[in-house]
């Protein structure tokens, strides 16, 4: 079993968004079209759903190095109602291992971060932002600018998917 | 045999102990947002806090420009430009930031320049007449001849807290 703080960070310009890494199953460097609905991985079949455009349009941020990446995830770590728009969006059947892929454009990598260098939220604005996924925020050190510090946002795979599909049915990003 | 001066001292000690709690003295500090003047209570402000940045959240209302980083924790910060009937709601330029005393949010708001700190009565608020906790202003402070609007912080994080959910 994998300690609780390590973390899949996938790095963007000025942000790297974690997600904790019980949810990964693989994390691959993949040349998938970002528009197909299913990709092959393993002999099987996987539920596709590209999420890069809407983490860049919706944190403005922007890829450091374009590359194609694929988290490999299981649907039974996600609610019903997450793992039925991932079908009606895809229109792809599960596999049987349960597993769907989840991509973006930029690098990723595993990094063990304490979790008590992560913050809630202030209060007034947390229901807002935990409802688009981000659930806690820290702030780290600049690997390539010391000066500066990057914003690390720890996100809810399942709300930052609710959020994904939320903005399609509004017209609001891309898939 | 003294009962009755003692207890005429004892009363005029108290009233001058009350004279003196009447006249309880408040720091203001005034600030100013592109130009314009303004108070708070110095002991509404936890902290004044420069040249650090402004991090992006997505979904937030205008007025909303991100969190800034207070030694680790995030603290929401609020152009105050459009609340308080500014036409140009341009987040003042420097990166100024007045850190609110809250109980139960981390709240700041975007500002433009510290001016001075002025201590007057309590009573120099000329508080505005059927004003509510949502209102931005509590009314407003004379100081050389200038009537200083005083801001209300309890009214940013009601209106967050009313916007968003969070109420």
């Amino acid at each position: 079993m994998e300690a609780p703080n390590y973390f899949t960070c996938i790095a963007y310009d000025s942000v790297d968004f974690l997600i904790q890494s019980k949810y990964v199953v693989f994390g691959l460097y993949l040349a998938v079209e970002k528009e197909a609905k299913s990709i092959v991985f393993n002999d099987e079949n996987l539920p596709h759903v590209h999420i890069g455009a809407f983490l860049e349009k919706t944190f403005s941020c922007t890829a450091e190095e374009e590359c194609n990446v694929v988290l490999v995830m299981k649907m039974q770590a996600f609610p019903l109602d997450v793992q039925k728009q991932i079908l009606t969006h895809t229109g792809t059947a599960f596999p049987l291992s349960g597993n769907f892929a989840l991509s973006v454009n930029s690098l990723i990598s595993s990094k063990d971060i304490a979790v008590s260098s992560l913050r809630l939220i202030p209060e007034s604005i947390r229901r807002v932002q935990n409802k688009c996924g981000v659930s806690a925020i820290g702030f780290a050190p600049d690997e390539k600018n010391g000066k500066l510090l990057r914003k690390r946002i720890l996100l809810s795979p399942d709300n930052i998917l609710r959020a994904y599909f939320s903005g399609i049915r509004m017209g609001k990003s891309e898939g | 045999m003294n009962e009755e001066i003692i207890d005429q001292i004892a009363r005029e000690t108290k009233d001058k102990t009350e004279v003196v709690e009447e006249k309880k003295m408040v720091t203001w500090l005034i600030f100013s947002v592109e130009g314009k003047k303004y108070a708070v209570k110095s002991g509404d402000v936890l902290e004044i806090i420069r040249d650090v940045a402004v991090y992006r959240l997505p979904f937030m209302p205008d007025y909303i420009e991100g969190v800034l980083n207070r030694r680790g924790d995030p603290y929401t910060v609020i152009n105050p430009r459009s609340l308080i009937g500014d036409t140009d709601t341009t987040p003042p330029e420097p990166p100024l930031f007045l850190i609110f005393k809250r109980d139960d949010d981390q709240l700041s708001i975007h500002i433009s320049d510290i001016l001075f700190f002025a201590e007057m009565e309590e009573d120099a608020l000329n508080q505005i007449p059927e004003k509510n906790e949502e209102g931005f202003f509590l009314g407003t402070i004379a100081y050389n001849g200038e009537e200083i609007p005083v801001l209300n912080p309890n009214a940013f994080e009601i209106l967050i807290r009313k916007e968003l959910g969070s109420a």
